[in-house]
C-alpha cells in the first residue's frame, strides 16, 4: 500500500511546520516568528520499518486566501458550464497573471491538490473569522478529505470552541487538538484515530505507529541511562597526570592542572548530554544552530559543574548521606555493635555531605603531578542528577521545540538511600581504576563494563522514576 | 525673520519630521488662527506663531522646549562670545607684536605678519571651507550642537540631538559659521588697531627689521611699496623711503658691540635717524587696516546677507507653503474635489497632492482590531503628531471592499496627511497586512507620515508565548519596514523590556 499523504495547510506562521517537525520526530525543520517561512511546498516522509508510511506535505501559509476565492468564482464558470472545484483551482494554478502575487499560495494548493488527506492547522489564539474562513472554503474546493488540527494550545487566549463552531460550520467535522510545541502522546494518537477514521485502510498503519513508538521510548529510556553511566565512568574514573622535573615545578603548574582538570570534566559532560540530545532525535547539527542549544555547563557560573551552587542542587542532602551512613553502619551492628554502628554511620555521614563534593584531591610524588579523582560521594550524584535533568528535557519534548535546553532546575525525583549507597561504591571502584576514564583514551577493561552495567542500572531506575512522574504532568 | 526667530520655526519643522507627525497640525492651525497677531501677520511671522503655537502645543518642557530655547540661547550667547573672543585675540596680538620699547624695537615684519598674513590666511581658510566645499560645510551642524554643551545645557533624546541639525538642515550652517569668523576677525583686528594707535599715541618705538636669509633693503622697500600702494593716498601716509628702509635695518648679531643687537646703519644726525625709524607706524596701522581689516568688515555683510538669503530660501519650501496654505482662509487653497467621473483604480489610486491635504493631520485607521483609547495614544505620544480625530475601521482582514475604500479615502483630496494604522500584535505578520500598509503610503505619499500601531501587547506578555513578545515585535517591524515605514514608527502599546 502507498504511503498516505497528509498535506498540512492553513494560514502562514500558524505553526504547520511545527507540526511537521513534532509528527516526524525532526527537530531541523526551519520554524520561525516571521510569517511566510517556508515558500514551497516539500514532502516529508515517515518510514516504517524500511516502508514509507506516511507522507507529510509542508505547504506555505495563505494570506489571500478571499482574494483568490473571488478569482475562483469569477473564473468558476456559470449554469453548465461551471467547472468542479479541482478544475478550476487547476485553472487558477495555469493563470500567468496572478503567480507574481500568488506564488506562495499556488504553491500551497499545489501540494493540497497532491494528498489523500489535508490537515488544515488552526492556531487557536487568533479569531476564527476573515481570511482563515476564506481558506477553509479554498482548501474544500480541492475536494479532498479535511481534519481540522487546533494548534498552539498552550499559547492562552484559547479560543478553540470557536474554532470548533467555524469549522462544523463550514463543513469539517473531524477535528483534533494538536499542540505542536507540547505534544502529548495522546493528542498525537487521537490525531492517528482521527486519520484512521477517514482513510480506514490505513487503520492499521496508525497501530503499527503506536507500537513502534512505545518501542522507540523504551529504547531510548536504556539508551540514555547507558549513556549516562558511561559519561559517569569517565568522569569519576579521570585523573590528570603530568611530569615534572622536580617538586617545585610540580607545585607551580598544580593551579593551571587543576583548572585543565575541571575543564576536561565539563567538556565530558557536556558530550554526555549531547548524546542523550542525540538520542531523541535532537541531532548534532540542530545543537549547534540557532535551533537547540544545550547549555549550562559552559560560561554560566551558576551552572557551572563546579558551583558549589550546582552541589547543592544536585548533591546528595545531609539527611540522605546520614541514612546511607546509618544503613553501612548497621551491617556492623548486625554484627554486633548493638546500634552504635548504626548511630557513628549516620553521624559520619551527615558530616561527610557538609564537606565532601567540593574537593578534588591533588598529590605530588617526587614531581609527578596528579590531579583526581573527584570525591566519591557528592560528585557521582551531582554528575547523574545534571544529566538526568537534561534528559528530562528531551525525553517528552516537541521536535517542534526551539526553546534552550536549560540545566539547572535541579527539581524532580531523586535517589533513595541505597540506590545512592550503589552509586557511591561504584564511583569509589572507578576512582581507583583512571585506566578505565574515557577522557583523552579508550577503555576497554572487562571489569569496566561491568561497572557501567552495574551503574546504568541505577540511571534506569532513577530515569523511570522521572519518566512515571513526567508522564504523570 | 531673524535668525533666532528662523531657528525656532526650523526646529519645530524638524521636530516634525523626526516624530513622523502631520506637516500641518489641524490643532495647531486652530490656534494660530485664533492668536490676535494672526490677521496681521506676514507670511514668514505666520510661521513663527505656527512653530511656537506647536512647540507650546506638543512639546514637554523638559524636552523639546528646552532644546528649542537652548538653541536660541547658544546663538545669543555666540553673539556676544565671539566678539569678546575676538577681542582678546586682537590684545594678544599686539601685545606679542609690540616688544618693551626698551628692549628692542617693533619688527615691521611681524607687525605685517600678523596684521594681514595671519587673518588672510584664515580668510582663505574660511572662504574656501564655506564657498569652495560648499557641500561639505553642512557637517558643520556639530558646532551648534557643540555650543549647545557649552553652554552648560546638555540636550537629550532625539529632540536634543535634533538641535545639533537644525542649521544643517537649511544650510544656513556655513554662512553663520563664515559670520562668526569674520566677527571675530573685525573684532581682533579692530582691537589690534586700536589698541595699537593708543599704545603709539603715549609711548616711544622705533621700528627695525631684519631677516636671516640675505634680503636686501632694495627688496624690502619694493614689498612695502606695493604694500602701501593702496592706502598711500590716504594724508599723512606715505610708503617708506630707500633711505627709511636702509637706516631700519637691524642686525641681532651686535654688529656695533651692542648686547641684543643694533642698527646695522646709522648716519651722524641721530634725531633724523630715529624720525625715519618711528616713521613706519603710520603706513603699517593704514596697511594692517585696508589689507587685514576691510576685507573682514565686507565679509561681514556678504555672510550676513547668505544667512538672511538661505532663511528666505528655507521659508519658501514646500513645507511652508503647506503650513501657509492651511493657515490661509481662502478654501481655494485646498485641492479640487478628485473628478468622480474617472473610473476608480481602488488597489492604486493617484494619490492627492500632499498640500491639498495639508492641515488634516493622521487618521487612525484599525485593522481587524478595536480601536486604541486615547489614553494609550497619549502614553505613546502619538497624540502629538497631529491626529484628525478620525478613526476609520476595516472590520476584517477579508474585506477587500473596506480596505480599498479606506485607501482611496487615504489618497483623496479630503483625506488626511498621513495615518496611524493598528493592528493587534497577536495578528500575523504576514503578506496582507504587509501589501495594506504598502497600500497606506502609496495613498498618503512616501513623504507622508505613516505609523503602525500594535495594540494588545499586554495581554501577549502575558499569555505563555509571553516569551517571544520581541520576536513577534521585530517581525512586524519587518513587515513595516519592507512596507515603506520605518522601524521606529512602529509602536507597541507596552513597552518591550517591561
Amino acid at each position: 500500500m502507498s504511503a498516505l499523504v497528509i498535506a498540512l495547510a492553513g494560514h502562514a506562521n500558524v505553526g504547520k511546520t511545527s507540526l511537521v517537525s513534532a509528527l516526524t520526530r525532526d527537530a531541523t525543520l526551519a520554524v520561525n516568528e516571521a510569517a511566510g517561512t517556508t515558500r514551497s511546498h516539500y514532502l516529508k516522509t515517515y518510514a516504517l520499518a524500511g516502508e514509507e508510511v506516511l507522507a507529510f506535505v509542508d505547504t506555505p501559509g495563505f494570506e489571500f486566501a478571499s482574494r483568490i476565492n473571488k478569482w475562483l468564482d469569477a473564473h468558476g464558470g456559470e449554469g453548465s458550464d461551471r467547472l468542479d472545484g479541482r478544475a478550476v483551482l487547476a485553472a487558477f494554478l495555469e493563470d500567468a497573471d496572478t503567480t507574481a502575487r500568488h506564488d506562495k499560495e499556488k504553491e500551497a494548493l499545489r501540494g493540497v491538490l497532491r494528498a489523500d488527506v489535508i490537515a488544515y492547522v488552526a492556531d487557536v489564539v487568533l479569531d476564527p473569522e476573515g481570511q482563515v474562513v476564506q481558506e477553509v472554503r479554498l482548501l474544500r474546493r480541492a475536494g479532498v478529505p479535511m481534519i481540522g488540527v487546533l494548534n498552539n494550545l498552550h499559547a492562552g487566549d484559547d479560543q478553540s470552541e470557536r474554532w470548533v463552531e467555524m469549522l462544523r460550520r463550514e463543513g469539517v467535522d473531524n477535528i483534533v487538538r494538536l499542540d505542536a510545541l507540547r505534544f502529548p502522546a495522546a493528542q498525537e494518537e487521537s490525531f492517528f484515530v482521527a486519520l484512521g477514521v477517514m482513510r480506514p485502510e490505513h487503520g492499521a498503519t496508525f497501530e503499527r505507529i503506536k507500537a513502534l513508538r512505545a518501542t522507540l521510548d523504551e529504547q531510548n529510556l536504556v539508551r540514555a541511562a547507558v549513556a549516562t553511566a558511561e559519561t559517569l565512568v569517565d568522569c569519576l574514573a579521570f585523573q590528570h597526570v603530568t611530569s615534572h622535573g622536580t617538586e617545585e615545578e610540580a607545585k607551580r603548574y598544580r593551579s593551571t592542572a587543576n583548572e585543565r582538570f575541571k575543564e576536561m570534566l565539563r567538556q565530558r559532560e557536556e558530550a554526555g548530554f549531547r548524546s542523550i540530545a542525540d538520542i531523541y532525535g535532537f541531532a548534532e547539527t540542530a545543537l549547534e544552530g540557532e535551533s537547540l542549544e544545550v547549555r549550562s555547563w559552559s560560561g554560566a557560573v551558576t551552572d557551572d559543574l563546579f558551583d558549589p551552587d550546582a552541589l547543592r542542587r544536585y548533591g546528595v542532602s545531609a539527611g540522605t548521606l546520614a541514612a546511607v551512613g546509618a544503613l553501612t553502619g548497621s551491617f556492623v551492628d548486625v554484627l554486633g555493635g548493638f546500634g552504635v554502628g548504626t548511630l557513628i554511620g549516620g553521624v559520619s555521614g551527615a558530616a561527610a555531605g557538609l564537606w565532601l563534593g567540593r574537593r578534588v584531591s591533588t598529590s605530588i610524588d617526587a614531581g609527578t603531578l596528579k590531579v583526581g579523582p573527584v570525591d566519591a560521594v557528592q560528585f557521582p550524584s551531582v554528575l547523574l542528577n545534571r544529566s538526568v535533568d537534561c534528559w528530562r528535557q528531551v525525553a517528552r519534548r516537541s521536535h517542534a521545540d526551539r526553546a534552550d535546553v536549560e540545566v539547572g532546575a535541579g527539581d524532580g525525583e531523586r535517589l533513595d538511600p541505597r540506590e545512592v549507597q550503589s552509586l557511591i561504591r561504584l564511583a569509589r571502584k572507578c576512582s581507583k581504576r583512571p585506566e578505565w576514564s574515557g577522557i583523552g583514551g579508550r577503555p576497554g577493561d572487562p571489569d569496566r563494563s561491568r561497572t557501567v552495567d552495574g551503574m546504568t542500572e541505577v540511571v534506569e531506575a532513577l530515569l523511570r522514576k522521572q519518566l512515571a512522574q513526567l508522564d504523570q504532568r | 525673520m531673524t535668525l533666532r526667530d528662523f531657528v525656532l520655526v526650523e526646529f519645530a519643522r524638524a521636530w516634525q519630521e523626526e516624530q513622523g507627525a502631520a506637516r500641518v497640525d489641524p490643532e495647531v492651525v486652530g490656534l494660530v488662527r485664533e492668536h490676535s497677531a494672526f490677521q496681521e501677520a506676514s507670511g514668514p511671522e505666520r510661521l513663527l506663531l505656527y512653530a511656537q503655537a506647536l512647540l507650546h502645543l506638543r512639546l514637554d518642557d523638559g524636552e523639546g522646549q528646552a532644546a528649542a530655547q537652548s538653541i536660541r540661547g547658544t546663538l545669543s550667547a555666540a553673539s556676544i562670545l565671539v566678539p569678546l573672543l575676538g577681542v582678546l585675540a586682537g590684545t594678544a596680538m599686539l601685545g606679542a607684536a609690540l616688544p618693551p620699547p626698551d628692549v628692542r624695537p617693533v619688527s615691521v615684519f611681524q607687525f605685517v605678519a600678523e596684521g594681514v598674513l595671519l587673518p588672510g590666511v584664515f580668510l582663505v581658510w574660511t572662504l574656501l571651507i564655506t564657498q569652495a566645499l560648499a557641500g561639505s560645510v553642512g557637517r558643520l551642524h556639530w558646532v551648534a550642537w557643540l555650543l549647545t554643551l557649552v553652554r552648560g545645557r546638555a540636550l537629550r533624546t532625539r529632540v536634543g540631538a535634533l538641535a545639533g541639525r537644525v542649521l544643517k538642515r537649511s544650510g544656513v550652517t556655513g554662512p553663520l559659521f563664515a559670520n562668526f569668523s569674520h566677527i571675530f576677525w573685525v573684532c581682533s583686528l579692530g582691537t589690534f588697531l586700536g589698541l595699537g594707535l593708543w599704545r603709539f599715541a603715549f609711548t616711544d618705538y622705533l621700528f627695525s627689521w631684519s631677516s636671516t636669509l640675505s634680503f636686501t633693503g632694495e627688496q624690502v622697500h619694493r614689498l612695502f611699496g606695493v604694500l602701501s600702494a593702496p592706502v598711500a593716498w590716504i594724508p599723512g601716509v606715505d610708503a617708506p623711503s630707500m633711505e627709511q628702509v636702509r637706516l631700519s635695518e637691524f642686525g641681532s648679531l651686535g654688529l656695533a658691540g651692542e648686547t641684543g643687537g643694533a642698527y646695522v646703519q646709522s648716519t651722524a644726525d641721530a634725531l633724523a635717524d630715529q624720525g625715519l625709524r618711528k616713521g613706519w607706524v603710520s603706513v603699517l596701522l593704514a596697511i594692517v587696516a585696508v589689507w587685514g581689516l576691510l576685507p573682514r568688515i565686507l565679509a561681514v555683510f556678504t555672510s550676513r546677507a547668505a544667512v538672511g538669503r538661505r532663511i528666505r530660501r528655507s521659508l519658501e519650501d514646500p513645507t511652508s507653503r503647506m503650513i501657509l496654505a492651511a493657515l490661509s482662509p481662502a478654501p481655494s487653497a485646498r485641492g479640487a474635489e478628485p473628478d468622480r467621473s474617472e473610473p476608480h483604480a481602488p488597489s492604486h489610486p493617484e494619490p492627492a497632492s500632499i498640500t491639498d491635504r495639508a492641515g488634516r493631520g493622521l487618521d487612525v485607521l484599525t485593522f481587524a482590531t478595536d480601536p486604541p483609547s486615547p489614553a494609550v495614544l497619549d502614553r505613546l505620544r502619538l497624540s502629538r503628531l497631529g491626529l484628525s480625530g478620525t478613526v476609520a475601521a476595516i472590520a476584517s482582514d477579508d474585506d477587500d471592499d473596506a480596505m480599498d475604500a479606506a485607501i482611496a479615502h487615504l489618497g483623496s483630496a479630503d483625506g488626511p496627511e498621513g495615518a496611524v494604522v493598528t493592528f493587534g500584535v497577536e495578528a500575523i505578520p504576514d503578506g496582507l497586512k504587509e501589501e495594506f500598509i504598502a497600500r497606506v503610503v502609496g495613498a498618503v505619499g512616501r513623504d507622508a507620515a505613516v505609523h503602525v500601531l500594535l495594540t494588545g501587547g499586554e495581554r501577549f506578555k502575558r499569555s505563555p508565548r509571553g516569551s517571544r513578545f520581541a520576536q513577534r515585535l521585530t517581525a512586524w517591524r519587518d513587515v513595516a519596514h519592507r512596507a515603506g515605514v520605518p522601524a521606529e514608527r512602529v509602536h507597541s502599546d507596552v513597552e518591550e523590556s517591561s
